[in-house]
């Protein structure tokens, strides 16, 4: 629940080139931030963790329309920085596949991306208050993040408007009338994919939308946050045993905690 | 989603679409994506997706899993169409339905062409560090699959998930995934090594990308063709949309002919 699956064409022009010209932002600022790394080290690194991400998304537990993101313990794994070109990579990949939209991997990036950063944030913070437990320190910053980046994701879905009655007027065809609402009614370029094109006389249903929308991605993620939450709860665990030393890789800055 | 099945029809395809030059394809994928993003009417989005299965049908490609392929976006689409439920289903229908053309779309165009021909023209748009990287991802999902298909038949042949303790399955299925996540990095580290010995210092050699060619101007034309007609129905719906009909129903005369069409032996892609 963690990015947006929406197919393209339904969010607006406007808000599918924020999120690009976001990501532009994100990707420049990484690899300012990267610039010293060494790049034959970087380069498998973050292609593997991303592949990591890219197997568990394309596990998808099909009754809650979910699937394990383990975005957490990327972040947690490869820093901020290199959580970027992770998160743009995975969105690529992803998209290929026909899993999410193409035109919208920018914003997915920027969500994916805010993930990871927000995870190993909390993640540091957690830990040096529960030393000696990774494990339910990445378990409470698994809950955290997703839930924050949930509600990143349904006030993207109230910024673009999506709602039933905008949506019939980009021209849908309405079995009632069998009509269509005229796509250059309000100028040329006042469809959809320039401007949220609305009539005068209907009044905007928006939060309806909205509303509905939330109640459903609440309701399905509570359950996929929650074995999220368990599975990288234990997964940190194991390795925070195993091999302590990946869970703050020195390559990319990670923090001290134990 | 099977990405080695879609990885395996892209390499052993020897159809039209296969020999196509990837610039040709991502041309007319952009001009697929683009129908999507602009039409919406259900009636013309079904056209677009009946002749993306006419086309993967013509490049060997087995229909059944495709269509699955194109149907798991549908199952994420399904919640905000639930949002988007205000009376009649045409709206929720009409999203469900682009979902699934936009993801065939991009499915053909990576089912008909291996990776490392993809990513090549991309070099010119994106920075060498993200190509690379893409190179590198790709490859090492095929890894990191095998890695945790195997940790899990071991786990399950050793009875780690036998019993009704559930606590104890799940105990037991993190720890092959977090053993998982070791053994990628292990891999990673084994790149590095490699990566340095052969000298690596920035870009990945991969394929060199090939321009347009002759014998791609079919693919070009049809792709634009099929856009230009669905732009046609967007803008001047006023005049059109009583015959809405009309490209849904020759799309599926398409399709009803390429399947009817004998396919010559041998040159069926299996999964």
């Amino acid at each position: 629940m963690s990015h947006l699956h929406f197919p393209d064409g339904v969010l607006p022009l406007w808000l599918i080139g924020l999120g690009w010209l976001v990501t532009l932002v994100l990707v420049g600022a990484a690899a300012r931030a990267l610039r010293r790394a060494d790049r034959a080290h970087l380069v498998p690194l973050i292609g593997v963790v991303s592949a990591l991400v890219v197997a568990a998304m394309s596990s998808e537990i099909v009754p809650i329309a979910y699937h394990i993101n383990l975005t957490v313990l990327a972040g947690i794994m490869v820093g901020p920085a290199a959580a970027v070109l992770v998160a743009l990579v995975v969105n690529v990949i992803l998209a290929l596949f026909g899993h999410g939209g193409v035109t919208v991997v920018g914003l997915n990036t920027v969500e994916i991306a805010t993930e990871m950063s927000l995870g190993y944030v909390l993640f540091h913070g957690i830990v040096r208050v529960l030393r000696g437990r990774p494990g339910l320190a990445a378990g409470l910053a698994t809950v955290l993040t997703l839930f924050v980046s949930t509600t990143l994701m349904i006030g993207i879905v109230a910024l673009s408007q999506v709602a039933p009655v905008d949506a019939r007027e980009t021209g849908a065809l309405d079995p009632a009338t069998l009509s269509f609402s005229d796509p250059f009614g309000q100028g040329l370029f006042a469809n959809r994919i320039a401007t949220p094109e609305r009539e005068p006389s209907v009044a905007p249903a928006g939060a309806i939308s909205v509303a509905r929308f939330a109640a459903v991605v609440y309701a399905l993620g509570l359950i996929g946050w929650t074995i999220e939450a368990l599975l990288i709860g234990s997964m940190v665990s194991f390795v925070a045993r195993v091999r302590p030393g990946l869970l703050r890789h020195p390559l990319l800055g990670g923090l001290e905690w134990t | 989603m099977d990405v080695a099945t879609v990885d395996y029809w892209a390499t052993s395809g020897r159809s039209y679409l296969h020999r196509a030059s990837p610039v040709a394809k991502i041309v007319a994928a952009a001009a697929g994506i683009a129908t999507v993003v602009v039409v919406q009417n259900v009636l013309v989005l079904a056209a677009v997706y009946l002749l993306v299965l006419a086309a993967a049908r013509r490049a060997r490609i087995p229909l059944r899993p495709f269509v699955l392929a194109t149907t798991y976006s549908a199952v994420f689409a399904l919640l905000l169409a639930v949002a988007q439920y205000a009376g009649d289903w045409v709206i929720p229908l009409t999203t469900v339905v682009k979902a699934m053309t936009a993801a065939a779309v991009v499915v053909l165009l990576i089912a008909t062409t291996p990776y490392p021909q993809l990513f090549a023209p991309l070099r010119r748009l994106l920075p060498g560090i993200v190509v690379d990287v893409l190179y590198v991802t790709y490859r090492s999902v095929f890894i990191v699959l095998g890695v945790l298909t195997d940790l899990l038949t071991a786990v399950r042949l050793r009875g780690g998930f036998v019993g009704r303790n559930i606590g104890s399955r799940a105990r037991n299925l993190a720890a092959a995934f977090g053993l998982g996540a070791i053994h990628a990095l292990d891999v990673s580290e084994r790149t590095y090594a490699v990566m340095r010995v052969r000298g690596y210092s920035g870009g990945l050699s991969g394929e060199r990308s090939s321009g347009l060619r002759g014998r791609d101007a079919p693919l070009l034309m049809a792709a634009l063709s099929v856009a230009a007609v669905a732009f046609v129905f967007r803008f001047q719906w006023r005049a059109l949309n009583p015959y809405s009909w009309l490209p849904a129903l020759i799309a599926l005369v398409v399709l009803g002919l390429c399947l009817a069409l004998p396919r010559r032996s041998g040159e069926e892609a299996r999964p």
